[in-house]
Protein backbone atom coordinates (compact mmCIF):
# COMPACT_ATOMS: atom_id res chain seq x y z
CA UNK A 1 0.00 0.00 0.00
CA UNK A 2 1.56 3.09 -0.98
CA UNK A 3 1.79 6.25 1.68
CA UNK A 4 -1.19 8.04 0.24
CA UNK A 5 -3.60 5.89 0.56
CA UNK A 6 -1.71 4.61 4.00
CA UNK A 7 -2.57 7.86 5.30
CA UNK A 8 -5.98 8.48 3.91
CA UNK A 9 -7.15 5.34 5.30
CA UNK A 10 -5.71 6.40 8.52
CA UNK A 11 -8.00 9.79 8.24
CA UNK A 12 -10.84 7.85 7.12
CA UNK A 13 -10.99 5.90 9.82
CA UNK A 14 -10.48 8.48 12.25
CA UNK A 15 -13.45 10.41 10.59
CA UNK A 16 -15.78 7.00 10.78
CA UNK A 17 -14.84 6.98 14.44
CA UNK A 18 -15.12 10.83 15.26
CA UNK A 19 -18.87 10.69 13.64
CA UNK A 20 -19.56 7.04 15.41
CA UNK A 21 -20.47 5.84 12.03
CA UNK A 22 -20.72 1.92 11.56
CA UNK A 23 -18.55 1.83 8.69
CA UNK A 24 -15.74 -0.20 7.75
CA UNK A 25 -13.24 -0.30 4.57
CA UNK A 26 -14.24 -3.03 2.04
CA UNK A 27 -11.31 -2.24 -0.40
CA UNK A 28 -8.76 0.61 -2.17
CA UNK A 29 -10.78 2.00 -5.71
CA UNK A 30 -8.24 2.24 -8.68
CA UNK A 31 -6.14 5.31 -9.14
CA UNK A 32 -7.61 6.14 -12.35
CA UNK A 33 -11.69 5.81 -12.42
CA UNK A 34 -12.85 4.71 -9.08
CA UNK A 35 -13.36 6.74 -5.89
CA UNK A 36 -10.69 6.31 -3.13
CA UNK A 37 -12.12 3.60 -1.28
CA UNK A 38 -15.14 1.58 -1.27
CA UNK A 39 -16.84 1.62 2.67
CA UNK A 40 -19.40 -0.56 3.35
CA UNK A 41 -21.66 2.02 5.28
CA UNK A 42 -24.73 0.52 7.66
CA UNK A 43 -24.56 -2.25 5.35
CA UNK A 44 -24.44 -0.35 2.03
CA UNK A 45 -21.78 0.30 -0.54
CA UNK A 46 -20.64 3.14 -0.59
CA UNK A 47 -17.78 5.28 -2.46
CA UNK A 48 -15.52 7.68 -0.40
CA UNK A 49 -13.49 10.11 -2.23
CA UNK A 50 -11.07 11.96 -0.02
CA UNK A 51 -9.22 15.42 -0.30
CA UNK A 52 -6.53 17.24 1.88
CA UNK A 53 -7.06 20.57 2.76
CA UNK A 54 -4.23 23.10 3.22
CA UNK A 55 -3.94 26.63 4.22
CA UNK A 56 -1.81 27.57 1.74
CA UNK A 57 -2.03 26.37 -2.00
CA UNK A 58 0.43 27.05 -4.99
CA UNK A 59 0.74 25.69 -8.22
CA UNK A 60 2.66 23.23 -7.37
CA UNK A 61 0.33 22.04 -3.88
CA UNK A 62 0.75 23.38 -0.38
CA UNK A 63 4.76 24.53 0.00
CA UNK A 64 4.44 23.84 3.78
CA UNK A 65 3.50 20.17 2.79
CA UNK A 66 6.13 18.98 0.93
CA UNK A 67 8.77 20.61 3.81
CA UNK A 68 6.48 18.68 6.52
CA UNK A 69 7.01 15.64 4.04
CA UNK A 70 10.48 15.83 3.60
CA UNK A 71 11.46 16.58 7.18
CA UNK A 72 8.96 13.50 8.50
CA UNK A 73 11.76 11.66 5.82
CA UNK A 74 14.60 12.84 7.54
CA UNK A 75 13.94 11.75 10.97
CA UNK A 76 12.67 8.52 9.17
CA UNK A 77 16.24 7.85 7.83
CA UNK A 78 17.72 9.32 11.15
CA UNK A 79 15.54 6.75 13.16
CA UNK A 80 16.39 3.93 10.98
CA UNK A 81 19.92 5.01 11.58
CA UNK A 82 19.71 5.08 15.29
CA UNK A 83 18.24 2.03 16.63
CA UNK A 84 20.94 0.17 13.54
CA UNK A 85 23.45 0.86 16.10
CA UNK A 86 21.12 1.64 18.98
CA UNK A 87 18.88 -0.48 21.97
CA UNK A 88 17.96 2.81 23.78
CA UNK A 89 14.51 4.49 22.71
CA UNK A 90 14.44 7.93 22.21
CA UNK A 91 12.24 10.53 21.37
CA UNK A 92 13.17 13.74 18.47
CA UNK A 93 11.59 16.41 17.94
CA UNK A 94 12.84 18.37 14.85
CA UNK A 95 12.77 22.47 14.82
CA UNK A 96 13.60 24.71 12.33
CA UNK A 97 14.27 23.94 9.25
CA UNK A 98 16.89 21.41 7.48
CA UNK A 99 19.05 22.63 4.51
CA UNK A 100 19.66 19.76 2.99
CA UNK A 101 23.10 20.35 1.79
CA UNK A 102 23.99 21.34 4.89
CA UNK A 103 22.91 18.60 7.19
CA UNK A 104 24.94 15.91 8.88
CA UNK A 105 26.08 12.57 7.46
CA UNK A 106 22.78 10.74 9.45
CA UNK A 107 25.29 8.11 10.52
CA UNK A 108 27.32 10.42 12.28
CA UNK A 109 24.41 11.98 13.66
CA UNK A 110 23.21 9.43 14.98
CA UNK A 111 25.90 7.58 16.65
CA UNK A 112 26.34 10.93 18.68
CA UNK A 113 22.94 10.69 19.45
CA UNK A 114 23.50 6.97 20.53
CA UNK A 115 26.71 8.13 22.92
CA UNK A 116 24.28 11.11 24.63
CA UNK A 117 21.43 8.55 25.13
CA UNK A 118 24.20 5.96 26.58
CA UNK A 119 25.15 8.47 28.74
CA UNK A 120 21.95 9.76 30.02
CA UNK A 121 21.06 5.94 30.51
CA UNK A 122 24.00 5.31 32.81
CA UNK A 123 23.58 8.95 34.50
CA UNK A 124 27.24 10.04 33.25
CA UNK A 125 25.34 13.10 32.40
CA UNK A 126 23.00 15.71 34.38
CA UNK A 127 19.66 16.36 33.33
CA UNK A 128 18.79 19.79 34.00
CA UNK A 129 15.47 20.27 35.58
CA UNK A 130 12.85 17.18 35.05
CA UNK A 131 13.09 17.25 31.41
CA UNK A 132 15.73 14.97 29.83
CA UNK A 133 16.82 17.08 27.16
CA UNK A 134 20.36 17.26 24.55
CA UNK A 135 20.77 19.62 22.29
CA UNK A 136 22.79 18.33 19.29
CA UNK A 137 23.86 20.87 17.40
CA UNK A 138 24.93 20.70 13.79
CA UNK A 139 24.99 22.01 10.42
CA UNK A 140 22.21 24.52 10.45
CA UNK A 141 19.69 22.12 12.23
CA UNK A 142 19.30 21.50 16.03
CA UNK A 143 18.29 17.85 16.99
CA UNK A 144 16.60 17.27 20.68
CA UNK A 145 16.20 13.88 21.91
CA UNK A 146 14.73 13.02 24.65
CA UNK A 147 15.00 9.59 26.53
CA UNK A 148 11.71 7.81 27.29
CA UNK A 149 10.66 6.56 30.55
CA UNK A 150 10.47 3.12 30.22
CA UNK A 151 8.79 2.72 33.70
CA UNK A 152 11.66 1.06 35.08
CA UNK A 153 13.43 3.61 36.62
CA UNK B 1 10.56 25.37 26.46
CA UNK B 2 8.48 22.58 24.59
CA UNK B 3 6.12 24.76 22.67
CA UNK B 4 4.92 24.69 18.93
CA UNK B 5 3.32 27.82 17.22
CA UNK B 6 2.42 28.63 13.55
CA UNK B 7 -0.13 30.56 11.47
CA UNK B 8 -3.65 29.70 11.03
CA UNK B 9 -6.23 30.62 8.65
CA UNK B 10 -9.84 30.55 8.35
CA UNK B 11 -11.94 28.06 6.12
CA UNK B 12 -13.86 29.66 3.22
CA UNK B 13 -16.05 28.80 0.50
CA UNK B 14 -13.62 30.04 -1.88
CA UNK B 15 -11.10 27.78 -0.55
CA UNK B 16 -13.23 24.80 -0.02
CA UNK B 17 -14.75 25.64 -3.89
CA UNK B 18 -11.36 25.51 -5.17
CA UNK B 19 -10.46 22.26 -3.41
CA UNK B 20 -13.47 20.50 -4.69
CA UNK B 21 -13.84 21.81 -8.14
CA UNK B 22 -11.89 18.75 -9.90
CA UNK B 23 -13.72 16.47 -7.60
CA UNK B 24 -17.25 17.36 -9.20
CA UNK B 25 -15.33 16.88 -12.35
CA UNK B 26 -14.36 13.59 -11.67
CA UNK B 27 -17.53 12.52 -10.14
CA UNK B 28 -19.43 10.95 -13.10
CA UNK B 29 -16.75 8.23 -13.79
CA UNK B 30 -16.16 7.40 -10.00
CA UNK B 31 -20.63 6.60 -10.31
CA UNK B 32 -19.67 3.52 -12.55
CA UNK B 33 -18.29 1.35 -10.15
CA UNK B 34 -20.80 2.98 -7.55
CA UNK B 35 -24.12 4.69 -7.04
CA UNK B 36 -23.43 6.52 -3.77
CA UNK B 37 -20.33 8.49 -3.68
CA UNK B 38 -19.32 10.44 -0.14
CA UNK B 39 -16.52 13.50 -0.61
CA UNK B 40 -14.74 13.93 2.36
CA UNK B 41 -12.64 16.83 2.79
CA UNK B 42 -9.98 16.76 5.34
CA UNK B 43 -7.34 18.40 7.33
CA UNK B 44 -4.48 17.47 9.79
CA UNK B 45 -4.85 20.11 12.52
CA UNK B 46 -1.82 18.33 14.18
CA UNK B 47 0.57 19.48 11.02
CA UNK B 48 1.37 23.18 10.56
CA UNK B 49 -0.17 23.12 7.03
CA UNK B 50 -3.07 22.20 8.39
CA UNK B 51 -3.74 25.09 10.81
CA UNK B 52 -7.17 25.69 9.61
CA UNK B 53 -9.95 27.45 11.46
CA UNK B 54 -13.98 26.49 10.94
CA UNK B 55 -16.24 29.31 11.14
CA UNK B 56 -19.39 29.08 13.01
CA UNK B 57 -21.92 28.10 11.11
CA UNK B 58 -19.12 26.37 8.86
CA UNK B 59 -18.97 27.90 4.93
CA UNK B 60 -21.48 25.39 2.44
CA UNK B 61 -20.45 23.89 -0.80
CA UNK B 62 -22.91 22.56 -2.76
CA UNK B 63 -23.52 18.42 -3.45
CA UNK B 64 -23.66 18.59 -7.38
CA UNK B 65 -24.09 14.54 -7.40
CA UNK B 66 -22.30 13.65 -4.34
CA UNK B 67 -24.20 12.07 -1.95
CA UNK B 68 -22.65 14.25 1.03
CA UNK B 69 -19.80 15.94 1.36
CA UNK B 70 -18.09 16.26 4.60
CA UNK B 71 -15.17 18.01 6.57
CA UNK B 72 -13.48 16.95 8.84
CA UNK B 73 -10.56 18.95 11.07
CA UNK B 74 -8.35 15.72 12.41
CA UNK B 75 -8.50 15.28 15.31
CA UNK B 76 -11.39 16.88 16.71
CA UNK B 77 -14.19 18.09 14.07
CA UNK B 78 -16.21 16.85 11.45
CA UNK B 79 -19.02 18.50 10.04
CA UNK B 80 -21.30 17.79 7.33
CA UNK B 81 -20.98 20.55 4.25
CA UNK B 82 -23.02 19.58 1.20
CA UNK B 83 -26.04 21.04 0.77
Amino acid sequence: MNHKKKNERFYLNNFFEKMGLLAHIDRDGNDSDEPDFFVNLDGNKVGFELTQLFKSISGNGSADKKCEMYHHKFLSRLADAYYEISYLPIEVQLLGTIVSNQSEDLNNLARRMFETAKQLDEGKIRILKSISVKQFISFGFQVHSQVIDDGHG
Amino acid sequence: MNGHIGWTCTINQALLQAKIKPKYDRLERYKRSVDRVILLVYSDRTWNSGMLLLDNPPPSVELRGFDKIYLYLHPETAVEIGV
